[in-house]
């Protein structure tokens, strides 16, 4: 492709042009910072479904304006025929394929996590070994708060090779997991009762949601696993407290003897 | 026509045993569902006040009520009318039947209303047992409950049980047997919140439900009057023969008149004052109470009879305004309505007595309030009120951190503690509380 022929492929861009494209960047970027602000405020301010879905909106109505940005742009500096745009994309996607591969296919990625949600702003999800809640569907990257506070970034091309746990999916229901190891010899159906109970009486459960426990025996004891739904998912850890500490209390106040393994000696020479 | 109407619905009973299912709620007028709207949405978008709006305030244009003036006009619920609708009722009950529940929502005072039935029928009423017997041993408690034909009442089940895995048995064996005839026929009455949660926990669809109609405007306007008369018509309460008249202190007009003859139909103020308090008699009371003034100077004022006609028009727009503008118009109403009594007395006509009532002012939370302090409030409402001791017991938090809450919540009007030492939301507070804890999906009750 000589110069000439890529001159042609080009408008001049003259004050006016470059004036347009000003002001639609700058009004691109201000309607996304204003999306990315407003709505995430005003949900923080909602709960229950309210608070979910508009979180849900921020990336799909910045791909919009993205999109739109883009569809303005274009005709501004190219001439608008079918020969141009494959020249142009043919090119770019070339370039983009060698060079900037990963950035790439995350930013296509990231229009697929927004099509196919298999995380929102407000979902709590596992990917790879970083569990936390999504507070940012960026163009290229979903950001997680952990438990511990830390801010994580993940691009969004762990979709085509990782699996993505969420644990709520869009709603305000997430299920908590409370463990439980007891010695072997006991009642386990006046275990059951208990442990019913104690999700039943803890003030953040969501009532009307399911209680179930599981037992399972093992060599060292029984375990027992209490699930139920906190009101709220971002209760769920507070939530996970309050029926592990109600749940030991009351299984010492009557009786229970938790199951203990003693801590084995380290093998003599290991720590050579 | 229209007058006909009124006066046919101002002929309903004011109270009226309906089940829990047929409860419907008074609605406000238009305009004050559109302000609350509004309200919210400032709520929503941060334009609250920094600190927290307490109930009505003390107008300097307008006195309190004295206690004693307050007491005869606005005397506690007398129960014994429905008390009598209750045993018509139970008169057509099924035999089948093993209790019926009387579900009160807060404040509304039902267990008056179970003691009362139990009085007028010597039916043997039972205690409510202590927190201790709760949650240790009630064996004893319920071995002592009545066994044979008779029917008894238990008015307070919500002292039955606590949110707590060893405060549930009681009310368990209690279902057990009352659903297995053992305890012959009951009578329990039960708070509204502590029935919402009970329906986890025992099989509350087995039994039957039932409540006291909502007090809509006309049934407050009805009740009110009586209760500013002297108390129900054929009590045995001597009826005040004088005049009443209870005038809006903004506007001036007239929002219920007390053995008057002018007709005053029902205002969009007492419409408004039934919406506010959802019905609830004992609310609308503490609420009617709250606003109930005197002139300064003049707590007995006056009215001479002859009034403008155009008093007993609707104040539609009366409570739209808002509240620190209370008693601007008063100097001028009350000095263009009022004359001594030598006047009066001297033209042979009655006294009328006039009672300002202040605008009707809606508590708003205070800001900042979150997840601690909502399961403070869904505990004390689910329980219809803990000691300190207890509602500590009950949450997740250190107990100097609900102790502190506790104190926070009781500086703001949201909650008090009342004579039995329990920690109680207000009644000012309550429909703000009912909302703000619906907002975050905590369970409310059905009324």
């Amino acid at each position: 492709m000589d110069t000439e022929t890529l001159n042609d492929l080009f408008r001049r861009l003259d004050t006016g042009a470059l004036l347009d494209l000003t002001l639609i960047l700058l009004g691109t970027v201000a309607l996304i910072l204003l999306v990315q602000k407003a709505l995430p405020w005003l949900a923080n301010r909602l709960h229950g479904k309210s608070r979910h879905y508009l979180l849900a909106l921020v990336p799909l109505l910045r791909l919009i304006i993205v999109i739109g940005a883009f569809l303005l742009a274009v005709p501004t500096l190219i001439e608008p025929s079918l020969q141009n745009m494959v020249a142009i994309f043919g090119s770019l996607g070339l370039a983009l394929g060698f060079a900037l591969k990963d950035y790439a296919s995350s930013l296509v990625a990231g229009i697929v996590a927004v099509g196919e949600a298999p995380y929102r702003n407000g979902d709590w999800v596992q990917i790879g070994d970083t569990y936390g809640e999504v507070t940012h569907v960026g163009m290229r990257a979903v950001n997680l708060v952990t438990p511990d506070d830390n801010l994580v970034s993940i691009p969004h091309a762990k979709l085509w090779t990782e699996p993505i746990s969420n644990a709520n999916n869009g709603s305000p229901q997430l299920q908590c997991t409370a463990d439980f190891y007891l010695h072997p010899a006991h009642d386990g159906a006046r275990v059951r009762e208990l442990l019913f109970d104690v999700a039943l009486t803890s003030p953040y459960l969501a009532l009307g949601e399911p209680i179930a426990v599981v037992a399972a025996e093992q060599p060292w004891g029984t375990r027992y696993r209490l699930r139920a739904y906190p009101i709220d998912a971002r209760q769920q850890f507070r939530f996970a407290t309050d029926l592990t500490l109600r749940a030991k209390a009351e299984l010492l106040r009557q009786g229970f003897r938790m199951a203990a393994v003693p801590a084995r000696p380290e093998p003599a020479g290991a720590s050579g | 026509m229209a007058s006909t109407d009124l006066e046919t619905e101002q002929q309903r009973p004011i109270w009226e045993l309906v089940r829990l299912s047929d409860y419907r709620l008074p609605s406000a007028p238009t305009a004050t569902s559109a302000r609350r709207g509004l309200s919210s949405l400032k709520r929503l978008f941060g334009r609250r006040q920094q600190q927290s709006q307490g109930p009505v305030k003390t107008e300097d244009e307008l006195h309190r009520l004295e206690p004693e003036r307050l007491d005869a006009i606005t005397s506690p619920i007398d129960w014994r009318q429905a008390a009598q609708l209750l045993q018509q009722a139970l008169e057509q009950r099924s035999k089948l039947d093993p209790a019926w529940f009387i579900i009160s929502p807060p404040a509304a005072g039902y267990a008056g209303l179970l003691e009362t039935w139990a009085a007028q029928q010597a039916a043997a009423c039972i205690p409510s047992p202590t927190y201790e017997i709760v949650a240790g041993d009630y064996s004893g408690w319920l071995a002592d409950l009545p066994t044979g034909n008779a029917p008894w009442a238990l008015p307070r089940l919500e002292r039955c049980w606590l949110r707590h895995p060893a405060g549930l048995g009681l009310v368990r064996d209690l279902f057990d047997r009352l659903l297995s005839g053992k305890l012959g026929f009951g009578l329990i009455g039960c708070d509204s919140w502590a029935w919402a949660y009970l329906r986890y926990l025992v099989p509350t669809q087995a039994v039957r439900a039932l409540t006291l109609q909502a007090l809509d405007g006309e049934r407050l306007a009805n009740w009110l009057g009586q209760l500013a008369a002297g108390g129900a018509a054929g009590s045995p309460v001597v009826q005040s023969p004088r005049p009443r008249r209870f005038r809006h202190a903004q506007s001036g007009n007239l929002l219920l008149a007390v053995n008057d003859d002018e007709e005053t139909g029902i205002t969009s103020e007492l419409r408004y004052l039934a919406a506010q308090s959802r019905g609830n008699p004992g609310v609308a009371l503490q609420l009617w109470r709250s606003r109930l003034r005197s002139e300064p100077d003049k707590p007995e004022a006056v009215e001479v009879e002859a009034d403008d006609e155009s008093d007993a028009k609707a104040d539609d727009h009366a409570h739209d305004k808002t509240a620190d503008k209370a008693g601007e118009n008063l100097g001028d109403k009350a000095s263009d309505k009022t004359a001594d009594n030598a006047g009066d007395e001297a033209g042979g006509k009655p006294e009328v007595e006039t009672i300002w009532v202040a605008p009707a002012v809606e508590l708003e939370l205070p800001s900042g309030l979150d997840e601690a302090e909502a399961l403070i409030l869904h505990a004390l409402l689910l329980h219809d009120g803990l000691p300190t001791e207890v509602v500590e017991g009950l949450l997740p938090h250190a107990r100097f951190q609900t102790h502190s809450l506790l104190l926070q919540l009781a500086a703001a009007e949201v909650i008090q503690s009342e004579p039995d030492g329990c920690w109680r939301v207000t009644a000012f507070a309550y429909a703000a509380v009912r909302s703000f804890l619906a907002g975050r999906r905590f369970l409310v009750d059905a009324v």
